[in-house]
């Protein structure tokens, strides 16, 4: 029987494979071609228009539509340059920032704590802003200490850009003060006030006197100010050394255990929660006092508590203190080769200018850190205790600048703490071995 | 059988005679075909694993950081410094094995009571085999976030619970309580991990003829015993598999014990793979974080196939 005229010659082997391996270096080639991502150098100089990426962590929705309210407005005063909002997120930014300039895809601003700056710019990641800081008005109208903070210890340069403070308060639940007959500390408390306040404040199981955020990696956040407080330093540079410093923090570290053991005035619930759940907890009313920044101002009206409540300073001991973290942009060091430096600086410059920064601080339930946008009357309301927030800007310190500092709180101060007030360490096996911990990392992270 | 021969030899049958092959080089020949499928599968996967890991192992042996970039070969020095100078090391690899193990002896021992129940004629068995993937396909992250609300120390449902069938009288803080957070945490991974273990026994269930059962009931043996000397040594292989698959992801698991808790309290829920982490990203000494990488690999290596090569090769012999 004669085959079908439509029968075709058996494929060969040898042909079969070609045909498949030319299909399957198309199929390899195609998404490459078709899907590379422009690089950075070519996304930024063309030559009529600049490009430049404002990476940015805020998450409050004021904040957020003031810093792209702030960039819209920019773009449309510079039509040579167009600043691209870029949506971060505090959980995933230092990930983020460490792996795009490894990579040198970083965009050009990039939003985060001083400390992360220094870092970065000490390994080159960040360009040194030190010379464009001193040639504009942020050198003489921001504050000083805020400069201080983004100031690297070791070269003395500016690496990043300040532009607002979160300061550490307490929040207190003023209808269970008012219920146990005692006022509100608006001008201050000490320890001895406190402890005694918060002893008639706590009624566990039902709710615990205070609550803070003990958890792993934030141990330090907020217990460190009471560390402060003390006298002691914690990591100190004292003629040009490094030294580690605990032994004055002794108290501090006693009170939080009697605290949790003696008194119960705070739970051991404070070593897992997070600083997100915190605010939601207070405001249903499991604790009387919460320690955390005066950021959390907007969750808690937002969670509409059936009781009225009052921010206030942390007591204080032989000093006040409390934690400030001054939020900064820094300029990847990659712009300059890519052309957008100059355009980049301008839009820092922009949304730092004084409108700029008062608009985000109050959108995030901050405090700016130009001193004009400091002094708006906005910030010194005493709807939601503003006033009280920004009364304690100049008690607030920042952590210590070496780039020790993370290793250490991460690997040695926090799980130290941890296991002291967990029983699995004492107070001096704590001072000593975190002490002697410390000061190896000192060495190891020393200047070469 | 007789195509076969005429390979060996290099002979081609015409007709009644046999004509010697021309000779080709291997790459040209039918037995090169299977490595020419491979290729777009291997290049990619070599490119994507065996690179980085040889970049991986030749950082291990520098001490480059982010501050000081250098990466000329400085020998075992991350590899001693974790062995002799680092405390926390040590709290990281006795807590991965403590994790490792009992995450894979409880997915085990569950799955395998799953699969038996699903394994059995029951209404609805479809629908039941289905949503017992559940947990599986949930995102790491997303099962992290879900567990931390479950174990919250203010807001858990477990604690409600529990306080309600009047087993505890007080709230737990299971992720601040040294005793109970890493258990907490391998409690979510054992739920994140079982469904696949019960689709693997599941599998190896229905190569188990009922003809054994059937004969061994006959001959008087319970169902315990039955379990004992049929289903359990017939699913040796197929378990096997499952535990070796298992165990390599909960050693090398991070993203959900990350999401929890972070290696805390007290360093009591560090595991080596948080450990590489926050050196690589916290503290940016990729040199030491690739050492420790490496250390990883060999803990799980050695074991893996001195078990593979006494296990799979005698239970060939067996069978």
């Amino acid at each position: 029987m004669k085959n079908s005229s439509k029968d075709t010659k058996p494929l060969s082997r040898r042909e079969f494979l070609r045909r498949a391996g030319t299909l399957a270096a198309a199929a390899g080639a195609a998404p490459i071609l078709t899907h590379f991502e422009t690089p950075p150098s070519a996304r930024a100089a063309t030559a009529e228009v600049k490009k430049v990426q404002f990476y940015t962590n805020a998450w409050q929705p004021g904040c957020v539509a003031a810093q792209q309210a702030g960039l819209d407005a920019f773009n449309k005063a510079n039509p040579d340059i167009k600043a691209e909002y870029v949506q971060g997120d505090w959980g995933k930014a230092q990930d983020f920032i460490t792996t795009s300039l490894a990579g040198g895809v970083a965009p050009e601003i990039m939003h985060g704590i001083a400390p992360w700056a220094i870092q970065y710019g000490i390994q080159g990641g960040y360009a040194d802003l030190t010379a464009l800081i001193e040639g504009s008005d942020l050198k003489t109208d921001t504050h000083p200490r805020a400069l201080d903070d983004a100031t690297a210890p070791f070269d003395h340069k500016i690496y990043s850009l300040p532009f607002s403070w979160e300061v550490g308060v307490l929040y207190v639940n003023a209808d269970r003060f008012k219920e146990k007959g005692i006022p509100i500390p608006e001008n201050g408390w000490t320890w001895d006030e406190f402890i005694t306040a918060a002893q008639k404040l706590t009624d566990p199981p039902n709710y615990t006197g205070l609550a803070a955020n003990l958890s792993a990696t934030q141990t330090t956040e907020d217990l460190i100010a009471w560390m402060w407080q003390t006298g002691a330093e914690v990591m100190t540079e004292v003629g040009g050394q490094w030294k580690i410093d605990l032994e004055p923090a002794r108290p501090a570290l006693q009170l939080w255990y009697d605290m949790l053991w003696k008194y119960h005035i705070t739970s051991e619930a404070s070593l897992s929660s997070g600083e997100a759940d915190l605010p939601a907890a207070f405001a249903v009313g499991t604790s009387s006092m919460l320690q955390t920044g005066c950021w959390a101002r907007r969750v808690l009206i937002e969670a509409k508590p059936k009781f009225q409540w009052r921010m206030i300073a942390l007591p204080h001991l032989k000093r006040s203190a409390q934690t400030d973290q001054t939020q900064t942009w820094g300029l990847a060091s990659a712009s300059k080769e890519r052309g957008t430096m100059d355009a980049a600086w301008k839009v820092m410059q922009w949304m730092a200018n004084k409108d700029n920064q008062i608009a985000g601080a109050l959108g995030d339930w901050l405090f700016p850190t130009r001193k004009s946008a400091l002094a708006d009357p906005q910030f010194d309301t005493t709807e939601n205790d503003w006033h009280l927030a920004k009364a304690e800007v100049q008690n607030s310190k920042a952590y210590p600048k070496h780039p020790a500092w993370p290793e250490f709180d991460d690997k040695v101060l926090g799980p130290n703490i941890q296991r002291f007030l967990q029983k699995d360490l004492s107070l001096d096996d704590f001072i000593s071995k975190s002490t002697a911990d410390g000061e190896k990392l000192l060495a190891k992270y020393a200047p070469k | 059988m007789q195509v076969r021969s005429m390979w060996k030899i290099g002979k081609i049958k015409r007709g009644n005679n046999f004509y010697p092959m021309k000779p080709v080089s291997f790459w040209r020949s039918r037995q090169a075909t299977p490595f020419y499928f491979l290729l777009p599968t291997l290049i990619p996967l070599l490119l994507l694993t065996l690179y980085p890991f040889l970049n991986a192992l030749w950082l291990s042996f520098t001490t480059y950081d982010s501050y000081n970039k250098d990466l000329s070969f400085k020998g075992l020095t991350n590899f001693s410094t974790l062995l002799t100078g680092d405390d926390l090391f040590w709290v990281a690899v006795r807590n991965t094995v403590a994790w490792t193990s009992g995450v894979m002896i409880s997915t085990y021992v569950l799955g395998l009571i799953t699969a038996l129940v699903l394994n059995r004629p029951l209404r609805f068995r479809a629908f039941f085999r289905a949503i017992v993937l559940i947990p599986w396909v949930c995102p790491p992250v997303v099962a992290g976030r879900v567990w931390g609300w479950i174990y919250d120390a203010n807001f858990s449902p477990l604690s409600f619970l529990l306080q309600q069938l009047g087993l505890i009288d007080h709230k737990i803080a299971w992720l601040a309580d040294k005793n109970l957070a890493l258990p907490a945490a391998m409690g979510m991974a054992i739920w994140k991990l079982f469904p696949f273990m019960v689709v693997m026994l599941l599998a190896g269930l229905q190569a188990v003829p009922d003809e054994l059962y059937e004969a061994s009931g006959i001959d008087g043996a319970n169902a315990w015993q039955q379990l004992r000397f049929i289903t359990i040594p017939l699913l040796n292989r197929v378990g096997i598999i499952a535990l070796l698959f298992s165990s390599a992801w909960t050693f090398n698991q991070f993203d959900s014990v990350y999401a929890l808790t972070q290696g805390g309290p007290g360093n009591h829920t560090m595991l080596l793979s948080l450990m590489a982490y926050q050196a690589g990203f916290r503290y940016f000494q990729f040199a030491y974080a690739a050492a420790i990488g490496i250390i990883m690999l060999i803990i799980l290596a050695v074991p893996i196939s001195i078990y593979v090569r006494r296990t799979l090769l005698s239970s060939e012999a067996a069978t």
